[in-house]
C-alpha cells in the first residue's frame, strides 16, 4: 500500500491536468519574455518572435514524453534550487539574525536567581495558566497566526523578525513527512 | 536602547540579505501555485474514495453500483470509473462476458480510466473485471463461490498481486476495515475462512500503523513466515479450484509481480530487506504458488515472465500503466485462445503442473521474445 507524501510547495505533480497547466503557463510566459526581449533589443516585428515562441510545446505532439519531461525539469530545478536557498536562509537566520536578536535579553533562565520566585506551576493552576494556549497549528490553523499572536504580546516584538525566515523555510521545505496512511485510497466506506 | 538598535540593525540586514531569496522563491511559488490552480480548473471534478465504496457483509467492502464518476488515485491522477448494476467495473454484464477476471485493484482497473484497462483493449474478447482495491485472495474465492453458477463454462482468470495479497490473506482487517481472512481451522485440520468479525464498525486492533512494512521480502526466503503464508494461499487456491470445477468453469491463475521483483537493483534491495540475502529468491512466491497450482490442477501464468518494470507507474509504483494494461490484455487474449482450443483444459488435467506453466508460457513466446 503506497504511503502519502505531500507535494512540496514549489513542485508540480504529474497529474495530466497539472502537466497541461504547466505547459500553458510556461508557453505563455516564454512567449511574452521572448517578445519583450525582441522588443528590447530592437528586433523588427517583436510580436513574431513571441508567436514563434509558442512552438515550445510542439515537440510533445511528436514525442509525448516531452510534456512529462517539462514537469520533471521544473521539479528537479525547484528541488535543487530549494536545497541551496534553504541552506542560505538557515545560515543567515542562524548566524546573523539570531545572534543579533539574541541581544534583546532573551535567556533560558535555567538558574533561579536571588529574589526570583519559582516558576513551577502547580497542577491546580495548570488549566488556568495554559488554557489559552490552544495552539492554532495543532488545530490545522496557519502557524503564522500563532507566531503573530505571540509577537503581539508585550516584550515579544522581536519575534516579528523571524517571520520572513519562517515563511521562506516553509516554502522551501523538502517533501513532507510521510503520513501513516493514505488519506483516500483505502478509506473505503 | 543599544540592544534594541543592534537588534533592529541585524534584523534589517538579515532581511536585506534574504530579499533575493524572497524574490526567487516568490516567483517559483507563484508559478507552481498558478500551475496548480489552472490544473484544478481544467481537471474534472472527482469524488472522495468513500463515495466509491460501500460496506458488504460478506466481502468487507465493494464498489457501489451504477457509478459514473471520477476519483483521485493516491500519488497519481484523476481517473474515470463506471460500474455496472452490481458494482463491478465497466458496463458489460458478467453474464455477457466470455472471460471473467477476478482479483484486487488490478482486476478493478485501478489507476486507469474505465474503457482503457486490459478488460477493454481486445475487441475480440469480452472481459468482465470483478474486484476492488484492497481485496486479498479471500474475497475473490468468496466471489467465485457466490457467482459459481454464473461462471459456468467461462474462463476465469484470477489475478494475485504478490505485493500484498499473500499477506493480506491472513489479516483480519485492512487498516480499520474488517475483512474476511484465512486461519488454521479451530474445528478441524486445515484452514478456514473467518468472516464472523466482518462488520461496518472500525477494527481497532489494526496492525497498520506508523512504519508498517509489507512482508514480501520475507516471502522470498524459506522460513516459518513464508510457510504459513503459502499454506494459507494454498488453501484458497484449492477452494477456488473446487468452486470452478464444480460448475465447469476453467480457472487460470495469473501472478502480478511487484515492481521490486523486476529490476536487478530492486531485487538486490529486496534481498537486503529479507534479512537473509543469500537465501533470498525473488522467484520464490511464484514457485510456491505454482506448487499449489500443480497440487490443485490450476494452470498458472507467471506475470514476471510477461511484465517488466516499465509496465508499472513510475511514481505511484504499484499498479500498471497503459503499457502494462496492453501487455496484460495481450496475455489474456492468448490464454483465451488456448482456452477455446482446449489446450488449457488438457494441461489442467495433467498431473505435472509445471507442464501447464510451460505450455502457457509457450503461448506467449512471441511476447517474451519481443521483450
Amino acid at each position: 500500500m503506497p504511503l502519502t507524501k505531500p507535494q512540496p510547495p514549489l513542485t508540480v505533480s504529474f497529474r495530466r491536468a497539472d502537466i497541461r497547466a504547466l505547459w500553458i503557463i510556461t508557453t505563455a510566459v516564454f512567449s511574452l519574455a521572448v517578445g519583450l526581449a525582441a522588443d528590447t533589443f530592437g528586433a523588427p516585428m517583436p510580436w513574431a518572435w513571441g508567436v514563434a515562441a509558442l512552438a515550445l510545446p510542439l515537440p510533445g505532439l511528436v514525442w509525448p514524453p516531452w510534456f512529462r519531461l517539462g514537469v520533471r525539469v521544473w521539479n528537479r530545478c525547484a528541488e535543487s534550487g530549494a536545497a541551496v536557498l534553504r541552506a542560505y536562509v538557515l545560515k543567515v537566520g542562524y548566524y546573523l539574525l539570531f545572534s543579533g536578536v539574541g541581544r534583546t535579553g532573551s535567556a533560558l533562565d535555567l538558574d533561579l536567581r536571588n529574589g526570583e520566585t519559582s516558576r513551577w506551576i502547580s497542577r491546580a493552576r495548570h488549566e488556568q495558566t495554559f488554557a489559552g494556549c490552544n495552539r492554532p497549528s495543532a488545530q490545522g490553523g496557519w502557524w503564522g497566526r500563532e507566531l503573530l499572536a505571540s509577537a503581539g504580546l508585550r516584550g515579544n516584538a522581536w519575534q516579528v523578525s523571524l517571520l520572513p525566515v519562517m515563511l521562506l523555510l516553509m516554502l522551501l521545505r523538502k517533501e513532507g513527512q510521510e503520513s501513516a496512511l493514505p488519506s483516500s485510497t483505502y478509506t473505503l466506506y | 536602547m543599544i540592544r534594541v538598535l543592534i537588534t533592529a540593525v541585524t534584523a534589517l540586514l538579515s532581511w536585506v540579505l534574504l530579499l533575493p531569496v524572497v524574490l526567487l522563491t516568490g516567483a517559483a511559488w507563484l508559478f507552481a501555485t498558478s500551475v496548480r490552480a489552472l490544473g484544478r480548473l481544467m481537471e474534472p471534478r472527482f469524488v472522495p474514495w468513500t463515495d466509491l465504496m460501500t460496506f458488504d457483509q460478506k466481502l468487507g467492502w465493494r464498489p457501489r453500483p451504477n457509478l459514473d464518476v471520477n476519483y483521485l488515485a493516491q500519488r497519481d491522477d484523476v481517473f474515470h470509473i463506471v460500474t455496472d448494476q452490481e458494482g463491478w467495473q465497466g458496463t458489460r454484464a458478467l453474464d455477457d462476458s466470455s472471460m471473467v477476471v477476478i482479483g484486487d485493484s488490478f482486476a478493478f482497473g485501478y489507476g486507469i480510466d474505465t474503457g482503457k484497462s486490459f478488460a477493454d483493449l481486445n475487441p475480440k474478447l469480452t472481459i468482465k473485471g470483478i474486484g476492488a482495491p484492497g481485496y486479498s485472495m479471500v474475497q475473490p474465492v468468496l466471489l467465485m463461490e457466490q457467482f459459481a453458477e454464473r461462471l459456468k463454462g467461462k474462463l476465469v482468470v484470477w489475478f494475485i498481486c504478490l505485493e500484498n495479497d499473500l499477506e493480506d490473506n491472513l489479516a483480519p482487517a485492512m487498516t480499520s476495515y474488517r475483512s474476511p481472512f484465512v486461519r488454521p481451522s479451530r474445528q478441524h485440520e486445515g484452514w478456514e475462512i473467518a468472516q464472523d468479525h466482518v462488520g461496518p464498525s472500525p477494527w481497532l486492533s489494526s496492525v497498520w500503523g506508523s512504519g508498517r512494512k509489507r512482508i514480501l521480502p520475507y516471502l522470498c526466503v524459506p522460513g516459518p513466515i513464508a510457510d504459513r503464508t503459502y499454506a494459507g494461499s494454498d488453501y484458497l487456491i484449492g477452494r477456488a479450484a473446487a468452486a470452478c470445477s464444480l460448475v465447469g468453469a476453467q480457472l487460470v491463475l495469473m501472478t502480478v509481480p511487484d515492481p521490486t521483483q523486476l529490476t536487478v537493483e530492486s531485487r538486490a534491495n529486496l534481498a537486503a530487506l529479507s534479512g537473509n540475502p543469500d537465501a533470498c529468491d525473488v522467484d520464490l512466491p511464484d514457485k510456491r504458488i505454482a506448487e499449489s497450482c500443480k497440487r490443485h490442477g490450476v494452470p498458472i501464468i507467471v506475470g514476471k515472465d510477461h511484465l517488466s518494470a516499465s509496465d508499472y507507474k513510475p511514481i505511484e509504483g504499484l499498479h500498471w500503466n497503459a503499457r502494462g494494461h496492453r501487455r496484460t490484455a495481450d496475455v489474456l487474449g492468448r490464454v483465451y485462445e488456448s482456452f477455446r482450443s482446449g489446450a488449457i483444459e488438457g494441461v489442467a488435467s495433467e498431473s505435472h503442473s509445471m507442464l501447464a506453466i510451460d505450455r502457457l508460457a509457450r503461448l506467449d513466446e512471441s511476447t517474451a521474445v519481443s521483450r
